[in-house]
C-alpha cells in the first residue's frame, strides 16, 4: 500500500478545453454535425490531449483501449491490473501503438500499475476508465472521484444499493464527470423505442417485460493453485476471503466471459450483468430515471415471475412478453414496442415511423457513448448515463436480487432509498468489506 | 437388450470373448492400483449390525450383454467391505451352475453385480433362485442387475424393475434426493441430497412400481437437466434404490455403479453395506411399499428425516472443505435464508452454527459459519465471534460479522478492539464503526484523524465523515488544517459527507458554516471545489461570490469545479449576476461559465451569452454559440445562421447544431422570415435548419424560394424538401426538378423527388404526375435523363412504356439512361424487353447495361422461368469477354447445379477461362442439403461419401422422427436410398415419404413402407418437387435410426 492516500492533483488540470480542435457542441440536442468535427480534427498537441488511465484489464477493456487509442484528442498514459500478464500485454499494446503512430520505436509512455491508487496519484491523468469486477467498482470510482478524475465506469454500476448512492455522492462532491457504461442509450433503436413510448404512441403503458437471466449464487468451488503473477488477495479486495479458482478469475488465455459474474460475493448474476442494460432502457422509456419501483414481488402463488410495481401503476416483469428477440418490451393500451440491439419492432407496425414532432419529447441524442463522455468532460455537463441514472438502474436490479434472495414481497421507498418497515431487507442494502477496504466517502 | 445401439456387433463380440475368458479376466489383477487404494480408503470401518453367525454372499458377475468395466473393482469393493467389517465373506462366480439348489443353499444372499442379458435358460436354475429368495434368503442387485433376464418376468418382479435406458450418462452429474430420509438403509446419506456423477437408470413402466417397492433414493428432477433425450416416463419418477420383500425373502437394489468412482464413494459403499446386511437378514427394516404408507407414517418419516438432516448436517459442517459435495453448505444456506424471518428457528440455527464454530472447523467451514452468523447472528454469538478476533486466520471475518451484528454489545467489542489493536485490525474496526455510524466511538477515532500513519488517518477521517455531528466535524476540520492537499482527497470527501448529512436533516445553516470553514482552513483548489458544491445548495448568496472569485483565478480546474457548482445555484438573480461577471473573466473560465449557463437553461443569460459570441477567443465564442442552442430563441436566428454560413469550421458546425435546437414556438417562423433578406450562404443555412427542425410548415415558403438564383440555396432547399416534403407535394417537387437548369443542383432535386416517391402513394398516380411534367423539362438532355431516372423508380406500366420508348431516342445519353432505369427496375416486368434490346444493341456500353439488367432479373426470386435456358440466351447475347463475365458472375450466385451445363461450353475460351473454372467448381460443389429432427450435428456424415461415418438420431426409433432433403432447385425425384450397412439394425422400421415444392405444404405421403434390411431403397413415382421428407412411423425401443450414406436420384 502506498504511504500516501490518493489525493487531488497538485497541478491544475491542463487546458483540455482550450484546444481549437476540441469540438464543443456538447449540448443535449440533435447534434447532427458534431461527429464530423471530432473526426476532422488534425493532430491534437500532446499537452492538450486528455490523459487517460485504465483500471481492470479484462475482456471488456480490450475494446475500450482500442477505442481511446483511436481518439487523437486522448492519450493512454497508464494501465492497471492485479494480474501481471494482462498488465504486461496491455502496456505493450499501447506502447507499440504509439511507437508506430509517432515513429518513435522506443516509445514507453504507458505506465503499468498493480495498485490503482498509485495510478490515481498521477497529475497528468485527467480521466479513468474502469472495467474491474463489480465488487470493486465502488472503491475504484470513489477513490478516482476523490482524486478529481473524470470517470467512465462499466455497468453494472455497483455491487450494492448503498454503494450506488455513495458513488453518486462522491461524483457530485468532487464535481467530476461520470459516464456509466450502459451504452445502449447511445444506440439509435433504443432511443427511438423510448421516444415512441414517452410520446404516447402505444397509449398508456401498463406493462414492461425485461428479458435477462437470473440472480447470482453462492460459490462453493474447490481451491486451486493461484497462477503466478496474480495477486489473489488484491483481486478479492473487499470480498470475503476464499481460495482461488479459475472459474472465478480465469487467466488471460481464456477467451470467454469470466464467471465471477455468477457469484454473489462479486456480482449480481445476469440480473445485473444484462439487467444493467435492459432495466436501464425500461426505466428510460418509463421516465423513471429519478425514482424507482415501490413494490417488488418474487415468484410465488400469485406472481408467476418476479414483478416490480411503480407508484403510477406500471408493472415491470422479469421475463414474459410476446417472446421473440426483445430485450425490453413495452406494452400499452394501443400497442407494443419491442427493442434489442439491432432490433426494433412495433405493433402496430406503422408506429415505428412516427418520430417525435414539434413540441414532443426528444430524448438525449448521443450517437456514440464514448464521444458523449468526452464532450461532457469538456463542457462539465452530465453525459447521457450520468452516475445518478446508473445508480437508479442498478438499484432496480439489486431490488430484484434481494427479492429473489429473501423470497418474499418487498416495499421500497425510492425517495429515501430504503425498504419500508423492513429491517431485514434494509440490512441487505450494504455489504461489509474485508480489511482494510472501505468506501472513502 | 443392448444399451449401445449401432455398436451391437462389436459389443456382442466383446461379450462373447468375455464369457470365455471371464474367469481368467477376474483373477488377473487388471485393476488400477490407484483405484484400489481409493476404494480401500472409502470402505466403512464397521457395519451397522455386528453379527454372530458368519454370512456368505454370492457375487454373480456373468454378462451376456454389455460388460461394465467397473465390475472387477466392484467385486474387490464388496470383498473388502465384507472382510473389513466382518459382515460377510464373498464367493464370486460367473457359472450359472452355482445356482443349482445344493450349491446355492450355502449362501445367505445373492448379489447380481451388473449382470446383463439372458444369463441362463435352464428353468431349474431359475426356479432355484426364486425359491432361494422366497424361502427367506436375500437378493442384492447392483446397477445393470435390472438389465438382464428380460425374458423371465418373475426375475423382474423379484428384482423390482427392468432397465429402460439411461437418459443421464456416465459423464453426467446429477443430484439425487433421499425419498425416505429416516429409513435405516438410507442412513448413509444423512437425509440430504447428494451430487453424483454416474448413469441414472430409467425403469420400464412394468413391473417397477411404488406399490411394490419401498423407494429409498431417486433423482431430483427439479435440479437435474430434464431436456435429455430418451426420457419416456412422464411421472418424473426415476428411482435409484429400493427394498422389498419377496415371499419370505429380502431384496435390495441400487442402480448406481457404472463408473468406477462409485466404488470409492464412501457414502454409496455404506449404503450398499446396509442393503447387503438387510438382504442377509441381519438388519431388520420396514419394507412397506412407498405408495402404501399411511399419511401418518409419511409425516413421521419426514419429521424424523428433518431431525436427522439437521443433526447430521451440523455434525458434518465443521469438516467441510471446498470441493466436497456442495449440497451440504447449500442446504445450510437455505435454512439460514429461509429461517431468517422466523425468529424461533433462527435462534436454534444460530446456536448450532456457534457450536459448529467451536468444533474445530476447517478454514473453509469456519468462513461459511461466520458468514452465516453475520447474516442471522445475535448477541448469543457474541462470545464465539469475539474469541475469533485473536485468531489471525479468522479475525477479520469475525470483525465483519460483528459489524453486521451491530448490537450495542457488538459495537462495544469493536470499540474495544479499535482502541487496543494495531495495523489492519485497528483499521478494520474503525471502518466498521464508521459504517455503523457509531457516535460513541468518536472519542476513540477523533484523535486518530491526525495520525502519522496515513492509512490510519484516512480510516479515521472517513469514519468520522460517516458518523457526523459536531465532534466529528471538529476533528475533521482539525485534520484538514494540517493535511497536505495532495493527500486530502478522501478527507475532503469525509467532510462533504458530514455536511451532506446535516443537509439531509434540514440543518442547512450548520452545513453552510461547515463548508465555509473548510475553505478557510484549506483554501486549495480541490477543497474549494468540493466546498463550493455544497455551498451552492446551502448558502447560495455566499456561494455566488465564492464561485465568481474562483472563476477569476487562473486555475483551470477551479474554473471547472466552480462552474459545476454554478449550475446548482437557484434562481434567476444568480443567473444575472453570473452573466454580468462573464465578460471580465479569464477565457477558460468564460468557457466553463458559458456551458454552465446553458445547462441552467435560464434565458436571463441570453444577452450575455449572445455578447460572448463576439469574443476574440475562439473557445469562448464556440462555447457561446453552443450555449445559444439551449438558451436562444427566435432572436438568435440571424446571428446563428450567419455563423453557420461563414464562420470557421468548428463554429459552423456548432452554430448549425444550435440553430437546429433553438426553442420557442415562433422560431420556425423567424427562420422562414429571415430567408428573404438574407444572402445566399445564409439562406442555405436557414433552409438547412428547417430540415433539421422537421419544420413541415415551411414547405410552402421553400417551394417559393426554390427558384433562388443561387445554386447553393436551391441545393439546400432540395435537401430539406427531401426530408420534409410529403406525397401531396409531389407535383411541385417534380416541377422543380423539371425546371432546374444547373446539373449540380439537379442531382439534389432528383433526390428530393425520389424521397417523396418513397414516402408512398399510388404508383399510377405518381406515374401520371411525373409524365405530365415531362414535357416541361428545360435544359434538354440532362434534365430529361433526370426525369427518366425518376420514372425508373415508379413501378407502373405507363412509366415502363415511357422508358422503353426512350431507349430508341437518337441521343445516346437518353438511351443509356433509359436502359439503365429498365435494368434497375424493381420487378421483372421488363425482363423480355431487356433481352430483346440487348440482343439488338450494337453499341457495347448500351448492351452491357441491358445485359446486366437481364441477368439481374434472372436472379430475381420472382423469376420462375427456366434459368438454364435464360442464361443460355444471355451467353448468346454477350459478344465480348467482359459481357460473358457479367453472365458468369450472375451464375456464380445461383444454387442450381444443373447450370454447369450452360457454362461448360465456354470452358475453353481463353479470355474467360478463369471465371468459368471458378463458377463450374462452385456449381459442382453444390449438393442437396439436409435437416432432421435429431442429430443435426451429424447430418453432414450422411453425405460425406464415407460409409463408416453416419448420421444418427442418438435416440431409440420412435414415430415422429424425420429427415428432410432440400434439392436446391425444383427437380424430379425418383429414388431415395438409405444405407446403414455398418449399423445393420438401424434402418427405419417404418416410414412415410413426402415431396413438396415448399415446406409449408407437404400434403399426403407419396409412398409409405417398412424397413427390413440395412439398405432401404425407396422408389418414388417421378414427380416434381424441391423437398423430400422422410418420416419415421415405426419404433424400436433399443436401436437408433442411422444413415451411413444417403443417395438420391433426381432429375
Amino acid at each position: 500500500m502506498p504511504k500516501r492516500a490518493p489525493g487531488s492533483n497538485a497541478t491544475p488540470r491542463r487546458a483540455f478545453l482550450r484546444g481549437t480542435a476540441a469540438a464543443a457542441a456538447g449540448i443535449a440536442f440533435p447534434n447532427l454535425f458534431t461527429r464530423r468535427v471530432l473526426a476532422a480534427e488534425g493532430a491534437t498537441p500532446a499537452n492538450e490531449r486528455l490523459g487517460l488511465g485504465f483500471i481492470g484489464m479484462g475482456k471488456q477493456m480490450g475494446g475500450h483501449v482500442g477505442t481511446y487509442l483511436g481518439r487523437h484528442n486522448c492519450q493512454v498514459l497508464a494501465v492497471c491490473d492485479v494480474e501481471s500478464r494482462r498488465l504486461d500485454q496491455f502496456q505493450r499494446r499501447v506502447n507499440e501503438f504509439y511507437a508506430q503512430k509517432t515513429g518513435k520505436a522506443d516509445y514507453a509512455g504507458c505506465e503499468a500499475y498493480k495498485d490503482y491508487r498509485e495510478l490515481l496519484l498521477r497529475p497528468d491523468i485527467d480521466a479513468v476508465i474502469i472495467a474491474s469486477p463489480e465488487h470493486w467498482h465502488a472503491l475504484h470510482v470513489i477513490d478516482a472521484a476523490n482524486a478529481g478524475k473524470d470517470i467512465y465506469c462499466e455497468k453494472p454500476l455497483s455491487h450494492t444499493i448503498q454503494e450506488a448512492r455513495a458513488m453518486v455522492n462522491a461524483v457530485r462532491q468532487n464535481a467530476v464527470v461520470f459516464q456509466t457504461g450502459s451504452q445502449q442509450r447511445s444506440d439509435r433503436e433504443f432511443r427511438i423505442a423510448c421516444e415512441l413510448v414517452r410520446n404516447g404512441r402505444i397509449g398508456q403503458v401498463h406493462t414492461v417485460h425485461v428479458n435477462v437471466g437470473g440472480p447470482p449464487q453462492a460459490c462453493y468451488l474447490p481451491a486451486q493453485p493461484v497462477p503466478d503473477g496474480l495477486d489473489w488477495d488484491f483481486w478479492l479486495g473487499p470480498a470475503p476471503m476464499r481460495p482461488y479458482n479459475a472459474d472465478i478469475a480465469p487467466d488471460i488465455d481464456y477467451d470467454g466471459w469470466p464467471n465471477w459474474r455468477s457469484y454473489r460475493d462479486y456480482a449480481g448474476g445476469m440480473m445485473t450483468d444484462w439487467g444493467a442494460h435492459h432495466f436501464d432502457i425500461a426505466q428510460w422509456g418509463l421516465g423513471m430515471d429519478d425514482t424507482g419501483p415501490v413494490e417488488i414481488h418474487p415468484p410465488d402463488e400469485t406472481y408467476e415471475r418476479l414483478t416490480y410495481k411503480y407508484a403510477n401503476g406500471v408493472v415491470m416483469q422479469h421475463g414474459g412478453g410476446s417472446g421473440g428477440d426483445a430485450g425490453v418490451e413495452f406494452v400499452g393500451e394501443l400497442g407494443r414496442v419491442m427493442v434489442n440491439r439491432g432490433f426494433l419492432a412495433t405493433d402496430p407496425e406503422h408506429l415505428i415511423n412516427e418520430l417525435p414532432g414539434p413540441g414532443e419529447i426528444k430524448l438525449y441524442d448521443s450517437d456514440n457513448h464514448h464521444d458523449d463522455w468526452l464532450r461532457a468532460i469538456q463542457t462539465r455537463s452530465r453525459p447521457i448515463c450520468d452516475v445518478e441514472i446508473g445508480a437508479r438502474t442498478i438499484t432496480v436490479c439489486h431490488l430484484g436480487n434481494i427479492a429473489y434472495f429473501l423470497k418474499r414481497p418487498l416495499k421500497w421507498d425510492p425517495a429515501n432509498e430504503r425498504f419500508v418497515d423492513d429491517d431485514e431487507a434494509n440490512r441487505m442494502l450494504a455489504k461489509a468489506m474485508r480489511s482494510p477496504w472501505k468506501l472513502n466517502v | 437388450m443392448f444399451s449401445q445401439p449401432g455398436l451391437r456387433p462389436s459389443a456382442r463380440a466383446l461379450s462373447l470373448i468375455c464369457c470365455f475368458v471371464c474367469g481368467f479376466f477376474w483373477s488377473a489383477n487388471a485393476q488400477n492400483p490407484d483405484d484400489l487404494a481409493k476404494c480401500e480408503a472409502a470402505i466403512p470401518m464397521q457395519a451397522t449390525i455386528k453379527i454372530d453367525t458368519p454370512r456368505k454372499l454370492l457375487v454373480f458377475t456373468l454378462c451376456k450383454g454389455f460388460v461394465h468395466s467397473s465390475i472387477p473393482l466392484g467385486v474387490k469393493a464388496l470383498e473388502m467391505m465384507g472382510s473389513r467389517t466382518g459382515a460377510y465373506t464373498i464367493t464370486q462366480s460367473d457359472d450359472p451352475a452355482v445356482f443349482q439348489p445344493e450349491r446355492l443353499a450355502q449362501f445367505d444372499a445373492v448379489c447380481m453385480l451388473s449382470t446383463t442379458g439372458e444369463l441362463f435358460e435352464d428353468e431349474t436354475l431359475k426356479q432355484s433362485l426364486l425359491n432361494f429368495v422366497k424361502s427367506g434368503k436375500g437378493l442384492v442387485g447392483i446397477h445393470a442387475a435390472t438389465d438382464c433376464f428380460y425374458n423371465w418376468p418373475a426375475y423382474g418382479e423379484m428384482m423390482g424393475g427392468y432397465f429402460d435406458g439411461h437418459p443421464w450418462g456416465s459423464g453426467d452429474t446429477v443430484i439425487c434426493k433421499v425419498d425416505d430420509p429416516a429409513h435405516p438403509i438410507a442412513a448413509a446419506f444423512k437425509a440430504r441430497s447428494f451430487t453424483i456423477q454416474d448413469e441414472i437408470y430409467q425403469f420400464q413402466a412394468k413391473p417397477y412400481s411404488r406399490e411394490q417397492l419401498r423407494v429409498l433414493l431417486s433423482l431430483d428432477t427439479n435440479l437435474t437437466d430434464m431436456s435429455k433425450g430418451g426420457i419416456k416416463r412422464t411421472d418424473n419418477d426415476f428411482a435409484v434404490s429400493w427394498v422389498q420383500t419377496y415371499g419370505e425373502g429380502r431384496v435390495f437394489y441400487c442402480s448406481l455403479g457404472h463408473n468406477e468412482s462409485v466404488f470409492w464413494n464412501p457414502t454409496v459403499l455404506r449404503h450398499y453395506l446396509d442393503g447387503i446386511q438387510f438382504a442377509l437378514g441381519d438388519l431388520a427394516v420396514d419394507t412397506t411399499p412407498s405408495a402404501k404408507l399411511t399419511p401418518e407414517q409419511v409425516e413421521a418419516s419426514l419429521l424424523a428425516g428433518n431431525t436427522i438432516r439437521v443433526e447430521e448436517a451440523f455434525k458434518d459442517l465443521p469438516a467441510f472443505r471446498l470441493g466436497d459435495d456442495a449440497e451440504l453448505p447449500r442446504m445450510i444456506e437455505q435454512w439460514v435464508v429461509d429461517g431468517n424471518y422466523v425468529s424461533s428457528d433462527r435462534s436454534a440455527l444460530e446456536l448450532r452454527l456457534a457450536t459448529a464454530l467451536r468444533s474445530n472447523p476447517t478454514e473453509d467451514a469456519r468462513r461459511i459459519i461466520v458468514q452465516h452468523l453475520a447474516r442471522i447472528g445475535t448477541n448469543a454469538s457474541l462470545e464465539a465471534l469475539t474469541e475469533l478476533l485473536v485468531v489471525p486466520a479468522s479475525a477479520d471475518d469475525a470483525r465483519v460479522a460483528l459489524e453486521r451484528l451491530a448490537t450495542p454489545e457488538a459495537r462495544a467489542v469493536l470499540r474495544h478492539v479499535a482502541s487496543n489493536a494495531t495495523g489492519n485490525m485497528r483499521i478494520g474496526c474503525i471502518n466498521s464503526l464508521g459504517n455503523l455510524r457509531d457516535v460513541e466511538s468518536i472519542p476513540i477515532i477523533a484523535p486518530m484523524a491526525r495520525a502519522e500513519d496515513a492509512d490510519m488517518a484516512t480510516a479515521a477521517q472517513t469514519a468520522l465523515g460517516k458518523i457526523g455531528g459536531a465532534e466529528a466535524e471538529k476533528a475533521l476540520l482539525s485534520a484538514l488544517a494540517v493535511t497536505p492537499p495532495e493527500s486530502a482527497g478522501s478527507l475532503l470527501s469525509a467532510c462533504a459527507s458530514a455536511a451532506l448529512a446535516r443537509e439531509a436533516r434540514g440543518e442547512t445553516a450548520l452545513a453552510a458554516a461547515f463548508y465555509t470553514r473548510m475553505i478557510e482552513l484549506s483554501p486549495t483548489p480541490r477543497c474549494r471545489i468540493v466546498a463550493l458544491q455544497g455551498m451552492a445548495r446551502t448558502d447560495p448568496d455566499h456561494a455566488l461570490v465564492a464561485i465568481i472569485e474562483a472563476l477569476q483565478t487562473a486555475d483551470t480546474a477551479l474554473h471547472a469545479g466552480a462552474a459545476t457548482a454554478a449550475r446548482a445555484l437557484p434562481s434567476t438573480v444568480k443567473t444575472e449576476s453570473l452573466s454580468a461577471a462573464l465578460s471580465e473573466l479569464p477565457s477558460n473560465a468564460q468557457v466553463h461559465l458559458l456551458y454552465a449557463l446553458a445547462d441552467r437553461g435560464d434565458a436571463a443569460a441570453l444577452p450575455a451569452v449572445t455578447g460572448a459570441v463576439q469574443s476574440a477567443d475562439t473557445a469562448v465564442s464556440l462555447a457561446a454559440v453552443a450555449a445559444l442552442g439551449k438558451l436562444g430563441d427566435a432572436s438568435s436566428v440571424v446571428l446563428l445562421a450567419g455563423l453557420a454560413a461563414k464562420a470557421s469550421e468548428n463554429l459552423q458546425v456548432t452554430a448549425r447544431a444550435s440553430l437546429a435546437a433553438l426553442r420557442g414556438s415562433d422560431t420556425n417562423n423567424a427562420i422562414i422570415a429571415a430567408i428573404e433578406p438574407a444572402d445566399g450562404l445564409v439562406r442555405a443555412e436557414l433552409v438547412r435548419a428547417l430540415g433539421a427542425r422537421n419544420a413541415r410548415e415551411s414547405i410552402p415558403a421553400l417551394l417559393t424560394f426554390a427558384t433562388d438564383p443561387d445554386e447553393t440555396v436551391r441545393q439546400q432547399i432540395y435537401e430539406t424538401l427531401a426530408t420534409l416534403a410529403g406525397t401531396d407535394n409531389l407535383r411541385a417537387v417534380v416541377g422543380l426538378l423539371a425546371s432546374e437548369q444547373s446539373d449540380l443542383a439537379r442531382a439534389g432535386a432528383e433526390k428530393a423527388v425520389v424521397a417523396v416517391l418513397a414516402r408512398g402513394g399510388n404508383s399510377a398516380e405518381q406515374a401520371q404526375v411525373v409524365l405530365s411534367v415531362l414535357p416541361e423539362v428545360k435544359q434538354g438532355i440532362a434534365g430529361y435523363c433526370s426525369m427518366l431516372r425518376v420514372l425508373g423508380k415508379i413501378d407502373d406500366p405507363l412509366t415502363l412504356e415511357a422508358l422503353v420508348a426512350a431507349t430508341s431516342f437518337r441521343n445516346t445519353e437518353v438511351r443509356t439512361t433509359a436502359a439503365r432505369a429498365l435494368a434497375e427496375w424493381p420487378t421483372i416486368a421488363p425482363m423480355q424487353i431487356l433481352y430483346d434490346m440487348a440482343a439488338a444493341a450494337e453499341e457495347a456500353p448500351l448492351r452491357d447495361i441491358l445485359l446486366r439488367g437481364y441477368v439481374r432479373m434472372i436472379e430475381n426470386a420472382a423469376n420462375t422461368g427456366d434459368r438454364k435456358e435464360q442464361y443460355g440466351k444471355a451467353f448468346i447475347v454477350a459478344r465480348t469477354a467482359d459481357e460473358r463475365k457479367v453472365v458468369l458472375a450472375s451464375i456464380g450466385k445461383q444454387t442450381d447445379p444443373r447450370l454447369v451445363d450452360v457454362v461448360a461450353p465456354y470452358a475453353n475460351d481463353a479470355d474467360t477461362s478463369q471465371e468459368v473454372a471458378l463458377v463450374m467448381e462452385k456449381l459442382r460443389k453444390l449438393t442437396f442439403s439436409l435437416k432432421a429432427s435429431h442429430g443435426a450435428e451429424s447430418l453432414a456424415l450422411a453425405l460425406d461419401g464415407d460409409i463408416a461415418t453416419r448420421w444418427t438420431t442418438n435416440a431409440p426409433q420412435v414415430a415422429g422422427q424425420w429427415l428432410e432433403i432440400d434439392l436446391g432447385y425444383v427437380g424430379e425425384f425418383s429414388k431415395v436410398v438409405l444405407d446403414s450397412t455398418p449399423s445393420p439394425g438401424d434402418y427405419p422400421r417404418a416410414y412415410s415419404v413426402f415431396i413438396a415444392t415448399d415446406t409449408s405444404n407437404w400434403g399426403e405421403p407419396v409412398v409409405s413402407g417398412i424397413g427390413t434390411a440395412p439398405i432401404t431403397e425407396i422408389t418414388i413415382e417421378p414427380r416434381p418437387g424441391r423437398y423430400v421428407r422422410i418420416e419415421q412411423t415405426g419404433k424400436d425401443d433399443g436401436l437408433w435410426w442411422s444413415i451411413h450414406e444417403l443417395r438420391l436420384e433426381a432429375k
